[in-house]
């Protein structure tokens, strides 16, 4: 879905973004902690501002922000 | 009288001069050179002796029957002279026909290659090949420095016979890795080209393939980090005039409330001193190089690559500046003599204080480290001085090895570290301060030990001070570091993979495949897909244990409680169910890899930067006629001919830096052994234009100057 890669049976990505994924979600619990609760919307747009934010991990968050449905 | 005939083998030309004057009774040896290839011939008693060199290998291991490169699996295997391997060593032929010639008449045969797996071998395969089997009853000689008393030492106490079990650690080496070298290869560069998408060397092998994985597990951290949010307190007080910045207790705090609150509790608070720490921590002096610790220590100070220093290294000793630095030991042994090289290197006026200084002073030892090499002791300087002058690099290089030597033999330096403890309620904070108390090997050591020292003010317990300034600086976790070839090289060894004089080598593959780039490594696509196909069907070579486990086994035929034979019979079996699983799966395999093949090619040629005259992108493209590379327009079907040269040896790798003077994007050039060169390919362009213009108008001026 967010490249050519063949997916995982138990995702909707491919192994590298699967991890990216995973640690997208991770860093989502950490964010709400951190600031007392965060939008998804807004902690996607702002991961995608961020420089330390890795590649394969922009890319999955650009998938979701289409469609927030994504995320479950 | 009779006279005896003695050929001694060295590796390289160098050492054979070196070793030809050091045994010559006159010390002036004759020098022949035979069709290019240099002979030297020296007296000593009733002896002749006839010293010869090889080029590195002259032998190497190549399939037995001859059959197509392209050709895969080969199992069987023979040591062949190299020329009749490939056309780049068809001058060897001469080389090794002039060996011969003079093994015909010889009546006695020595080894004097460098005293570790590869000399060994070296002059082991001369021998036996070359020689016709003399390596049954040559000799070798066993030296560390080309010094010319150690030389004639060496040549007086060699030993009756090769060390055959360094010999046959080192086929075994070779054998291991031509197998798995050419068979993985092969099936990872076929399979590709057979998809019709264009041809590229892809290769791996038993050290290749678990170093490329350590890159791309480090990229794919990178790749996938998702960086979470922390909170840093900054602080300051200042006491008598002077600001000083204090930490606080928590180097992060978790979320913004809580940094919030210690803000405002803080802010213009009464801090009381409540306790004043003293430490003082002695600091021994650093233990004496080997290979890996001078390879590091050389690139965090000079910037120089693991396989620049070690070809930096390599000239020194054959210069007899420093002793032999292909080594694991951190000892020094008394042997050498540590007085007289102090003496020797009292005659540099750089370093005479400090080494007078330590010659007086009596039963000096150095700081030994744990590790040991049976072969040669840690790298040292001779005391000799140049017989000709250094190069920048090379005087740099052994300033940093003088520099060490004499520091290990110095006293520990004393370092005071205090910390005072600040307290406002629940919390803490500490202002920490050092000081070198006694400066000890550092001064010996400067400018490559640091010296920082940081004040303190003279507070006491219960007084009091206000905080100057109080925030929180919201702050993102980063992607682990990247890996540089230093630090790359550092994990090889830690590892157990690959041998000293082999890891640069293979860092300097990666490049070259095009898998990795950049001082700071970045893996490409190309990469990451050979890595996840690797990792994918047969896991094993990328398995870091795997080749630790074999890398033993070789040291166990060098201990002599392994045979060769054992040794490869194992790692074939695991070969051959690997090349069965990718031969089964060859077309999978091939067409995922020429599709980033494809587009590798295209993105490591195709600038970023648009070409000037008409905003198309500008590539690399080699001339069909003159089969030069140059800077072309693709938009020249339109009319448009813009070029800008390129230098044509080297690899070369499009860079991401800009040229600072115009804003072009810069080009890097790597060679073997040099450090990468990196220009900008549009002001060189105008440079030569200037100095063409300049010798123009000289021209041009000339005739009318004359009349």
């Amino acid at each position: 879905m967010v490249c050519q890669a063949q997916i995982e049976a138990s995702s909707r990505f491919c192994p590298i973004h699967t991890r990216a994924f995973l640690n997208l979600r991770e860093a989502f619990t950490k964010w709400t902690l951190g600031y007392g609760g965060v939008a998804r919307d807004e902690f996607l747009q702002r991961i995608l501002r961020l420089s330390e934010t890795g590649q394969k991990t922009k890319e999955v968050a650009r998938f979701l922000i289409e469609d927030l449905s994504r995320w479950t | 009288m009779d006279l005896i005939q003695t050929l001694i083998v060295c590796e390289k030309p160098d050492a054979a001069g070196r070793v030809a004057r050091a045994l010559d009774d006159d010390n002036d040896p004759r020098r022949t050179n035979e069709q290019g290839v240099p002979l030297y011939e020296a007296r000593r008693g009733k002896e002749i002796i006839f010293v010869c060199t090889a080029l590195g290998h002259l032998y190497a291991v190549d399939s037995k029957a001859r059959t197509s490169r392209r050709f895969y699996p080969v199992w069987d295997n023979a040591w062949k002279s190299k020329n009749l391997i490939d056309r780049e060593s068809s001058r060897l032929a001469k080389w090794i026909q002039t060996i011969s010639r003079i093994a015909q008449d010889s009546d006695r045969f020595i080894n004097a290659c460098d005293y570790d797996v590869e000399g060994s071998l070296i002059g082991y395969t001369v021998l036996r090949y070359a020689c016709n089997n003399a390596h049954s009853d040559a000799e070798r000689m066993k030296f560390s420095t080309m010094t010319e008393n150690e030389l004639r030492t060496a040549y007086k106490t060699r030993a009756s016979h090769l060390d055959f079990s360094q010999a046959e650690a080192g086929r075994c080496r070779h054998e291991l890795d031509w197998l798995y070298g050419i068979n993985l290869s092969r099936v990872l560069t076929e399979s590709t080209f057979k998809q019709n998408k264009g041809y590229a060397t892809l290769s791996t092998g038993r050290v290749q393939g678990p170093t490329l994985k350590f890159v791309v597990v480090r990229e794919e951290e990178i790749q996938c980090h998702a960086p979470t949010p922390y909170w840093k307190i900054e602080a300051t007080i200042v006491h008598e005039g002077k600001t000083y910045e204090i930490d606080f207790e928590k180097e992060r705090v978790g979320t913004q409330v809580e940094a919030s609150q210690i803000v405002k509790n803080c802010r213009n608070a009464i801090l009381e001193v409540t306790d004043l720490e003293s430490k003082k921590i002695q600091q021994a002096p650093p233990y004496p190089f080997d290979l890996s610790s001078l390879q590091a220590e050389a690139y965090r100070h000079l910037g120089y690559s693991p396989s620049r220093t070690l070809a930096l290294a390599e000239t020194l000793y054959l210069e007899a500046l420093i002793s032999y630095p292909r080594t694991s030991s951190q000892k020094l042994p008394p042997e050498i003599d540590y007085t007289e090289i102090l003496k020797g290197l009292n005659k540099y006026p750089s370093y005479r204080v400090l080494a007078s200084r330590l010659a007086a002073q009596s039963g000096i030892r150095p700081n030994q480290g744990p590790k040991q090499d049976p072969a040669h002791p840690a790298v040292y300087p001779t005391g000799e001085s140049p017989k000709r002058s250094l190069l920048e690099p090379e005087t740099k290089l052994l300033d940093l090895v003088i520099r060490r030597f004499m520091s290990t033999f110095a006293e520990a330096s004393l370092r005071e570290n205090t910390r005072i403890t600040l307290e406002k309620d629940q919390y803490h904070f500490f202002l920490r301060g050092s000081r070198l108390v006694r400066e000890g090997w550092v001064e010996y050591y400067r400018p490559y030990a640091h010296n920082e020292s940081q004040d303190l003010p003279g507070l006491r317990k219960d007084d009091r001070v206000l905080v100057h300034k109080i925030d929180s600086t919201e702050k993102f976790t980063e992607p682990p570091p990247r890996y540089n070839p230093g630090s790359l090289l550092r994990r090889m060894e830690d590892e157990n993979i690959g041998t000293k004089a082999t890891r640069a080598e293979i860092i300097d593959t990666l490049y070259r495949r095009g898998y990795i780039k950049e001082n700071r490594i970045q893996t490409t696509p190309l990469a990451l897909k050979v890595a996840s196909i690797l990792e994918r069907y047969c896991p094993l070579i990328t398995d870091s244990d795997f080749t630790a486990g074999l890398e033993n086994k070789m040291e166990l035929i060098q201990q002599e409680r392994m045979s060769r034979t054992e040794v490869l019979t194992e790692a074939l079996e695991h070969l051959r169910t690997i090349m069965h699983t990718l031969i089964e799966r060859e077309g999978e395999l091939g067409s995922q890899l020429s599709e980033i093949v494809a587009a590798q090619r295209t993105s490591n040629i195709t600038f970023s930067y648009p070409c000037p005259s008409c905003n198309s992108k500008l590539m690399i493209i080699r001339s069909r006629g003159s089969g030069k590379r140059f800077i072309g327009c693709t938009g020249y079907q339109s009319g448009c001919r813009f070029t800008l040269p390129l230098p044509q040896f080297g690899a070369l790798t499009i860079s991401r830096r800009s040229c600072k003077t115009c804003g072009f994007q810069q080009v890097m050039v790597r060679s073997r052994g040099r450090r990468p060169l990196i220009s900008c390919p549009r002001c060189y362009k105008n440079k030569s234009k200037v100095k063409r213009g300049a010798t123009d108008q000289i021209k041009s001026a000339s005739p009318l100057t004359a009349a």
